[in-house]
């Protein structure tokens, strides 16, 4: 009598397991279209010296002031939510890359667009305290750049 | 950990806005808890994609600097009525999220 119960709940078991295999069968196809581009570039987004990071995200590209617009306020009362808005009309933007000089680690978020993208990005960033804002549009052969200061009374990065 | 992922569109003359709300805390592994007195281990959203018809529109590469409950807004165009759009995350502990809509 035991062991028909224990055989099926085996199955039972054994059946849950298979769904959520399928789960995440399922889940799969949109992640591995996420690597048609490179994979989250670790070394950047931890590198703490400025610099290092334009290089490594820009190369010997020509950097130009302008051509796009980031919408940051002035004084943020909360550095844990610093809403920004990155807009451009600039044709054929291929990345969006926006970086606090002052935070512990600068490179905040590489946004990749395909063709049917614009150049917008909305977003809520944490800033350590008061620092300049730098946003970058990168196309095929160079990089627009804006910078804005947003003053911070309270940080939002650390305790 | 169940973690909600929301989102939604809006189209005018001719451009698709897509709005994706995260429930995710985004710990940066550099707070010292009050409680334990111990660092709250990083958590984070490492890449997020927005795709339209299974087709990559968006991918987001994140740093920790991204505030808790990401709230991201993007602009497609050619995104025509009835299109699927999907959104997909993974973070750092390997966790993944999904939603998706229809463009109205």
């Amino acid at each position: 009598m035991n062991l028909p119960r224990r055989t099926f709940l085996k199955q039972a078991f054994s059946g849950s397991a298979l769904a959520v295999a399928a789960g995440a069968g399922l889940l799969r196809p949109a992640a591995a279209l996420a690597r048609t581009w490179p994979t989250w570039p670790q070394a950047i987004f931890h590198e703490k010296k400025m610099p290092v990071v334009l290089h490594e995200l820009f190369g010997q590209r020509p950097i130009v002031q302008g051509g796009l617009h980031l919408h940051a306020p002035l004084e943020a009362e909360n550095g844990a939510v610093v809403p920004m808005v990155l807009d451009t009309s600039i044709p054929h933007p291929e990345k969006l890359v926006l970086i606090v000089d002052k935070n512990p680690f600068p490179l905040v978020t590489i946004v990749h667009l395909s063709p049917d993208a614009l150049g917008f990005f909305n977003v809520r960033i944490k800033m350590g305290k008061t620092s300049l804002v730098r946003a970058y549009v990168v196309t095929k052969d160079r990089v627009h750049t804006v910078t804005r200061k947003v003053k911070v009374t309270i940080g939002g990065c650390g305790g | 950990m169940h973690i909600a992922t929301k989102m939604k569109t809006r189209t005018q003359q001719g451009i698709t806005e897509v709005l994706v709300l995260v429930n995710h805390p985004m710990d940066t592994g550099l707070v010292h808890s009050k409680v334990t007195h111990k660092i709250i281990p990083a958590h984070f959203i490492k890449t997020l994609t927005i795709a339209v018809n299974h087709k990559p529109a968006v991918i987001t590469d994140m740093g920790i600097a991204i505030s808790k409950d990401p709230l991201i807004a993007v602009k497609l165009t050619h995104a025509k009525k009835g299109d699927l759009v999907t959104v997909d995350w993974i973070d750092n502990e390997g966790m993944t999220g999904h939603a998706q809509t229809h463009v109205s």
